[in-house]
């Protein structure tokens, strides 16, 4: 518990450092601005004198106005990347740390809510998870749903039939377009479920490649985080997701089998 | 100069922990509702500004906006609405009610510190 919190503050640490780097930049940006807008007064001042020594002056200004804003836009640049870095960074963190912060089997479920509508922005989304190897699945959670999608899930069960949910559950493979994604929740190799998007919040326009890697890690924790909470409190075993993978994982191993 | 203080009144805990990181050169207090909110406020009297949830149990962000509005000690205190939801009407009455400005989640982390920085100018 001791190196896991030791762990964490220090990356909270260097995540508190990566901040105030992007402050600093900030700063500097200013900084130059400030120059940039020195100089061009300075320039414009010479100007009007117009004489055969201010050519001169005026040329050597101009020159240093060229250089302060290539290096302003430089820095600019730099500071975007960067903060879209950090922002990337701070997500997968929080989302990693969250997902295997507690072993209640509701928490665990929150985080994955949570993730969803906060980081992703996702407005109406469900967590499936596959009753055997087939495509029919228990909903987990579902949030936001439509009328139309409320009766599809009637009794918290999806029984298959949207095209693009069934492929990804049955190859295991993340289908992601501009505003909806299916990710597969993988457990020790085997697809037991998926997240769905059906709808993103309106003021967000797309899934972006940022997005991606959040979709990925969800592939990869949810369902292990799941397991580990039902594993730890027996009684919470409702979602038996050792079950579900012994159902399917024969299956799975066997169609690989085929295929080599 | 003392580290800004901001108080954070939201139920999610993902949300919460991404104030934490990005929020480390000021002083955070936490509140998961409008209740524990007006508690914190009690023995924090020198909040500057308040991060502001919507949906929440118990006591609702708007229903706390309009203790703090009406309250002469808390009327003052700058307050941001932070929303899953755009131009709604909940972010709508929330501006008429004395918000100073809103943010969409999901949001990115200098979009929250250019707003901190804009009410409450002071070291970052």
């Amino acid at each position: 518990m001791t190196t896991r919190a030791t762990e964490s503050e220090d990356r909270l640490r260097r995540a508190g450092v990566e901040l105030s780097l992007i402050t600093n930049l900030r700063s500097t940006i200013d900084q130059a601005r400030a120059l940039v807008e020195e100089l061009e007064a300075k320039l414009a001042s010479i100007s009007e004198a117009n004489n055969a020594s201010s050519d001169v002056r005026l040329a050597e200004l101009e020159s240093r106005v060229a250089d302060a804003e290539s290096d302003r836009r430089l820095l600019s640049a730099q500071l975007i990347e960067f903060e879209q870095k950090t922002n990337r960074l701070l997500n997968l963190y929080v989302a990693t740390y969250q997902l295997h912060a507690s072993l209640e089997v509701s928490d665990v479920r929150d985080a994955i809510a949570e993730i969803a509508t906060n980081l992703l922005g996702a407005e109406q989304f469900i967590l499936l998870l596959r009753r055997g190897v087939g495509v029919a699945c228990d909903v987990i959670i579902a949030e936001g749903l439509d009328e139309g999608w409320s009766q599809r899930l009637r009794h918290s069960y999806y029984p298959g039939g949207q095209a693009i949910i069934d492929e990804c559950l049955a190859d295991g493979v993340r289908r992601m377009g501009y505003r909806t994604a299916v990710i597969p929740l993988n457990f020790r190799g085997v697809c037991i479920g998926a997240l769905v998007i059906l709808k993103m919040v309106d003021h967000k326009p797309e899934l972006g490649p940022d997005d991606r890697d959040l979709l990925d890690l969800l592939a990869a924790h949810a369902a292990s985080a799941l397991y580990a909470a039902q594993s730890h409190v027996p009684s919470s075993g409702e979602l038996k997701i050792m079950d579900r993978y012994q159902s399917i994982a024969p299956k799975v191993h066997e169609t690989k089998e085929a295929g080599r | 100069m003392r580290a800004r203080k901001v108080l954070v009144v939201e139920d999610s805990k993902v949300v919460h922990m991404m104030y934490d990181v990005m929020l480390q050169q000021m002083s955070v207090v936490h509140a998961v509702d409008g209740v524990e909110a007006l508690e914190k406020l009690k023995s924090h009297k020198d909040v500057d500004v308040i991060l502001l949830d919507i949906s929440m149990p118990r006591m609702n962000g708007l229903e706390l906006l309009s203790h703090l509005k009406s309250n002469p000690e808390t009327v003052r205190i700058p307050v941001v609405i932070v929303t899953t939801h755009g131009k709604d009407d909940e972010t709508r009455l929330g501006m008429n009610a004395g918000a100073a400005a809103y943010v969409t989640k999901p949001f990115r982390g200098e979009a929250i510190l250019d707003i901190i920085d804009r009410l409450s100018p002071g070291e970052a």
